[in-house]
């Protein structure tokens, strides 16, 4: 039997603790161990820490957020499922054939969706390059502007102007022990009026306890004039927690632009969904719909948005809009879901648009092309 | 025929006795059919594992039950691509990986303020005991928030989650030894961050959290 070294010991001392080592290995480590004080202590110093470190990071799930979330994972697959079994899928034959093509012909969607690396073993999607013919027109690949807002036109109209005058400017990270000894914060006094509330941005949301949403609203937006984005996200949110109705829901939509605008699209993707769930019939919907579906794109769960380009194809006013959510709609049919029929189908209603924008029908034009030659 | 055993599945009151009841392949084949009863239990089942999983590879976040959906979203939609080599929690596990190496290399793109994750849990016997963890849970979340995507995975994966190597490697979509390498390197990350803060070396030593 080889005897262990000190490297060997280190190289499976976690394997070591969790006795997850065979038997003469463990009995390698335990002989090491014995006569290697050095090697006893790193032992020794990482059981203790593995165990602190197991115990603290255990995350809370109670019964009822497991139960929330099971409901909607559930709800959210079965939502998938119904959006892949709405178009006929095509025969064996046809995909293997479209199988060949494809591996010759570029993915579209994966252009907007591969603005990230790819992880290495990414086991859903394989990105590929795109061809000339085949790139996503660039009228998809910029989000939507920000002036469609629930709030006072020109005041969130702020966050899109000055979006690339005024970049946002993020705070360094928090320090990391010495906010241990920070004093307390000095008591602060609630002023009256809301001019001198929005003052103090953030800090003072709590002094509109008992007022009523207008009040939010109208420090929401005083805040917005002056570019304090963050800050009036901070009162758009209360009002979204507090309040019921269109105001509460419209509020919601705000926060999501500005989360949008900041670029955190997870929570932007959040707001969006809890906007769509509760304002059935909101005057934002569609855009809010729209949206959504670009940021799920975006994060690669192409399935999931399907549903939400099929309501901005159902609800937008804009035919210009509507010619882009079928044209997102015939690349994943085309690409995700292997439907050529699909595809064939949203990409000719994406042609037919009479607002369609040139470069959606130019290239919905090219993809109907490259499906009929398979 | 996978449809009819799971239907006397009652939903909601799922139980360990009823994971020894339905083995993963008839939870998975029925899952992949489309099964609304099969999938339920299914995530009743995985759902623990996966919420602490993508909370130590990410941190806690505002967003992290939309990262703990994502992860089902691609297991269902991938189901029928599971043919069973390995075990289905080892495959679930490497779908959690994957979107939080996505993640991560988003949020490389898009800084915010939110780039630190918040506080784990922290269970400290006095308010000294809870600050000084707090320090320490902060430099860890830290710390593996700076970590490359192979070297946070593989730590957490090995030691926190107790994985054995062959197994981090097939989640993680790495060989065997880079992936010896990778906790090496976190281990030794760690270490010398333990040797900068005391209050890290004091909390990972003394275990201030436990009760």
């Amino acid at each position: 039997m080889n005897a262990w070294t000190c490297a060997d010991v280190e190289r499976e001392v976690f394997g070591h603790l969790a006795g997850q080592l065979a038997e003469t290995d463990a009995l390698r480590a335990h002989v090491h161990l014995q006569g290697c004080a050095a090697c006893a202590a790193l032992s020794l110093q990482w059981d203790q820490w593995r165990t602190t470190l197991q115990a603290s990071s255990v995350p809370v799930l109670s019964p009822d957020h497991a139960a929330r979330l099971t409901a909607a994972i559930v709800a959210d697959a079965a939502r998938a499922d119904v959006s892949v079994e709405r178009a006929p899928v095509r025969t064996r034959r046809v995909r293997a054939a479209i199988g060949a093509a494809m591996a010759i012909a570029a993915a579209v969607l994966i252009v907007f969706v591969a603005r990230a690396p790819s992880p290495p073993s990414a086991p859903v999607l394989v990105a590929q390059e795109p061809s000339a013919s085949t790139a996503i027109p660039d009228v998809l690949l910029r989000p939507p502007p920000l002036v469609e807002t629930p709030f006072a036109g020109p005041a969130l109209a702020n966050v899109s102007s000055a979006r690339s005058a005024a970049p946002i400017a993020m705070p360094p990270h928090a320090p990391l022990v010495e906010a241990v000894d920070d004093p307390a914060p000095p008591r602060f006094v609630c002023p009256e009026s809301l001019a001198a509330i929005a003052k103090h941005g953030k800090r003072a949301v709590h002094c509109l306890e008992g007022r009523g949403a207008d009040a939010y609203l109208s420090v929401a937006e005083s805040l917005l004039a002056r570019g304090a984005r963050a800050d009036a996200e901070v009162y758009f949110v209360a009002i979204g927690e507090r309040f019921a109705g269109n105001a509460a829901a419209d509020a919601l939509y705000a926060s999501a632009l500005i989360a949008i605008d900041t670029g955190r699209e997870y929570v932007a993707r959040e707001r969006l969904e809890r906007y769509l769930a509760t304002a059935k019939d909101g005057a934002f919907r569609a855009d809010a719909a729209w949206r959504l579906a670009t940021l799920l794109t975006r994060a690669r769960q192409l399935q999931r948005a399907t549903p939400w380009l099929d309501e901005v194809i159902e609800r937008s006013p804009s035919s210009s809009r509507r010619a882009e959510a079928l044209f997102l709609l015939g690349s994943m049919y085309d690409r995700e879901l292997d439907n050529l029929s699909g595809a064939l189908v949203a990409y000719r209603r994406a042609m037919a648009e009479p607002s369609a924008a040139p470069e959606i029908k130019k290239a919905a034009e090219t993809r109907i092309a490259e499906l009929l030659q398979r | 025929m996978a449809r009819m055993v799971l239907h006397a599945v009652p939903t909601g009151t799922h139980t360990r006795g009823s994971d020894d009841d339905y083995p993963w392949s008839e939870l998975v084949r029925a899952s992949a059919s489309g099964d609304e009863r099969a999938r339920r239990v299914l995530v009743e089942r995985t759902l623990p594992m996966v919420h602490r999983m993508m909370s130590r590879l990410v941190g806690r976040r505002a967003d992290h039950d939309d990262l703990v959906q994502t992860v089902y979203a691609r297991c269902f939609r991938s189901l029928q691509t599971f043919r069973g080599d390995a075990k289905f929690t080892t495959w679930l596990g490497s779908i959690c990986v994957n979107v939080a190496s996505t993640y991560w290399q988003q949020r490389k793109n898009h800084a915010s303020t939110d780039d630190v994750p918040e506080l784990m849990l922290v269970d400290g016997k006095s308010p000294e005991a809870q600050i000084a963890a707090r320090a320490g849970l902060r430099i860890v979340a830290r710390l593996l928030s700076e970590m490359t995507p192979a070297l946070r995975s593989a730590f957490v994966l090995h030691v926190l989650e107790g994985h054995d190597i062959d197994t981090v490697a097939a989640m993680s979509g790495t060989s065997v030894g880079a992936t010896y390498k990778a906790v090496e390197r976190a281990r030794q990350q760690l270490e010398a961050q333990a040797a900068k803060h005391p209050d890290l070396a004091r909390f990972l030593s003394e275990g201030s959290v436990r009760s």
